[in-house]
């Protein structure tokens, strides 16, 4: 039985410890600080700033307290629906 | 990107994010460097989809009626049915998946795509391999494995070289990036690749033998669900949620410990399949401990995904895009939750080898993985041509027909699954009785598998008007618009 599975534990040590060396070689990296700026890394230059049709006024009012005054947004995209 | 903003040193970690200032025209260069590689990609893609769809099709009216199309040995079920599998998994998701991936990376590092040609080169490969292996497999030549089934000496080495030199593209890219800190979906991406080369390298060694074959065939095929197809589309979702809505993801220390907490804790999954099988007891154990594990990085990225849409649902009627990752989202949730749940004994003693384990796989499979795409191609397509879909009747009927027909299968089948399963445990019930308490049920499939084929032969349809044409939209509203969801709050 040992025989028959001996493979599989290489085979998960083989996924499984990859990782483990890449979450320890991300920790060094100091790729967990500044995770908020990360989370905005994807938007685009004022692009939070944009008005949204959908959000209800303390949504707005939020984005206004954190990003600042509402834009249009140039590329019309709620006016579509890209 | 600003120039105040470029720092010396793009790799230094004291960069701060918010203050790297990206422009639209920024974002339009990156997607102009993946464009001819990306609409490749998702054409191959959808001609997949089509020719998978139907032979699905054909797969499910055999259970209706057994002698349906028997006269060619290429149409019977034994063939047609690894057939549409192997299309699906590996011609539609995956090469769909490659576009994605090779759209995404541009964006999320900051630079224009590398070696796309190369990305262009690996795609054809990878479905030329597809294409010999499905050829053999109608022919009669499999390996005989589920998922597994692409011959291991003429198919396999194309599609393995294909993902490596696609791999190489998404890495290269990686490694030209000009942020420092990685956005979570770029290390769902970028893992998917090089997971995706060990397990099925692994899986088609020619060296299993018996009962250990049966366990490299799990560990192949739940992982192949788990650590490629998951993970890029996960990789998606984090992306399109956040984007469309217009706020950061709700926790981006959550979305972390999903990541870490799949990577660590899925690879030992797969042997929940064979409980009950002629396997060591520790192996079934540690799998089924390792599945319970996976609650943890299930319902942070459950908890998270909900936790930035909630309160914003309205957002649905807006963007055809985000309805269907907010679907995927919440599928993904529930078929990891089910999977968990089926990895019990208890559980598994009533499921295993029933109907419920296709109505599982279709879960994740259709309802996560294909609604995750569809969605990330209504956001995409329109972008990487510059023009917006032609018709909103066509998008609300693909995404209904699709949608709704889905529902309608995983409920017929996993009800049909339950009650087969039942019926064998139960020694007063011939094997004839589950039969006939599943049949009903698997006419029903088959009634929802056309109206998917509708759905997806619609999608085509407005894919080839956006592409190919210069109609134009002509609709004031998004196609969702006037469905009022029950989650919208009021103003």
């Amino acid at each position: 039985m040992l025989t028959d599975s001996f493979t599989l534990i290489l085979l998960s040590l083989a996924i499984s410890l990859p990782p483990l060396i890449f979450l320890f070689l991300a920790i060094i990296n100091g790729q967990f600080e500044r995770l908020d700026s990360t989370a905005e890394s994807i938007f685009e230059e004022n692009e939070l700033r944009y008005a949204r049709p959908w959000e209800n006024s303390a949504q707005a009012s939020s984005r206004l307290a954190k990003y600042g005054v509402p834009l249009n947004n140039p590329l019309k995209e709620w006016e579509h629906w890209l | 990107m600003s120039e105040a903003a470029v720092p010396s040193n793009a790799q230094d970690g004291a960069i701060d994010h918010s203050k790297l200032k990206i422009s639209p025209e920024d974002i339009k260069e990156y997607d102009g460097s993946s464009r001819t590689v990306v609409l490749f990609g998702f054409f191959i893609a959808i001609v997949w989809l089509l020719i998978g769809t139907i032979a699905g099709d054909l797969t499910s009216f055999k259970f209706d009626k057994p002698d349906f199309l028997t006269e060619q040995a290429y149409l019977t079920f034994g063939r047609i049915r690894p057939a549409h599998l192997n299309i699906m998994v590996y011609g539609w998701a995956s090469t769909a998946m490659f576009a994605v991936s090779l759209w995404l990376m541009p964006r999320l590092c900051r630079t224009r795509l590398r070696w796309g040609s190369v990305a262009v080169v690996g795609m054809l490969i990878w479905n030329i391999g597809l294409i010999i292996g499905i050829v053999l497999m109608l022919n009669g030549t499999n390996d005989g494995m589920e998922w597994l089934e692409l011959d291991r000496y003429r198919s396999d080495p194309l599609l393995i070289v294909g993902a490596a030199l696609v791999g190489a593209s998404i890495w290269r890219t990686l490694a030209a990036r000009n942020i420092h800190h990685l956005y979570v979906s770029v290390w769902y991406v970028a893992a998917s690749y090089p997971w995706f080369l060990i397990i099925f390298i692994t899986g088609n060694l020619p060296i299993y033998q018996g009962v250990e074959s049966a366990a490299a065939n799990w560990f192949y095929a739940h992982n192949a669900l788990g650590l490629w197809l998951t993970t890029i589309n996960l990789g998606l979702i984090y992306y399109l949620l956040p984007k469309i809505i217009g706020r950061p993801i709700y926790s981006y220390w959550l979305s972390l410990v999903g990541f870490w907490g799949l990577a660590l804790f899925y690879a030992l999954n797969g042997m929940h399949h064979l409980i009950g099988g002629p396997m060591p007891s520790w192996m079934i154990a540690t799998s089924i401990t390792a599945s319970i594990l996976m609650v943890i990085p299930v319902v942070a990225v459950g908890i998270n995904q909900h936790m930035t849409v909630v309160g914003r649902f309205g957002a649905m009627r807006y963007s055809p895009a985000l309805t269907l990752a907010v679907i995927a989202a919440m599928a993904y949730t529930a078929v990891s939750l089910q999977g968990i749940l089926t990895a019990l004994v208890s559980v598994n003693r009533i499921t295993h080898f029933t109907h419920w384990t296709i109505a599982h796989s279709h879960l994740g499979l259709y309802m996560f993985v294909t609604l995750s795409l569809f969605g990330g191609i209504y956001y995409i397509l329109p972008r990487l041509l510059n023009k917006e879909w032609p018709s909103t009747s066509l998008i609300r009927a693909h995404i209904l027909l699709a949608g709704g027909g889905m529902v309608l299968y995983v409920v017929a089948l996993g009800a049909g699954g339950v009650l087969q399963g039942l019926a064998w445990l139960d020694p007063a019930q011939g094997f004839a009785a589950s039969v006939n308490n599943v049949k009903p049920w698997l006419f029903v499939r088959s009634i929802s598998a056309v109206i998917i084929t509708l759905g997806h032969f619609v999608f085509a349809y407005h894919c080839y008007l956006l592409a190919f044409t210069t109609r134009s939209h002509t609709s004031r509203h998004p196609p969702f618009f006037d469905i009022k969801p029950v989650l919208v709050r009021k103003k």
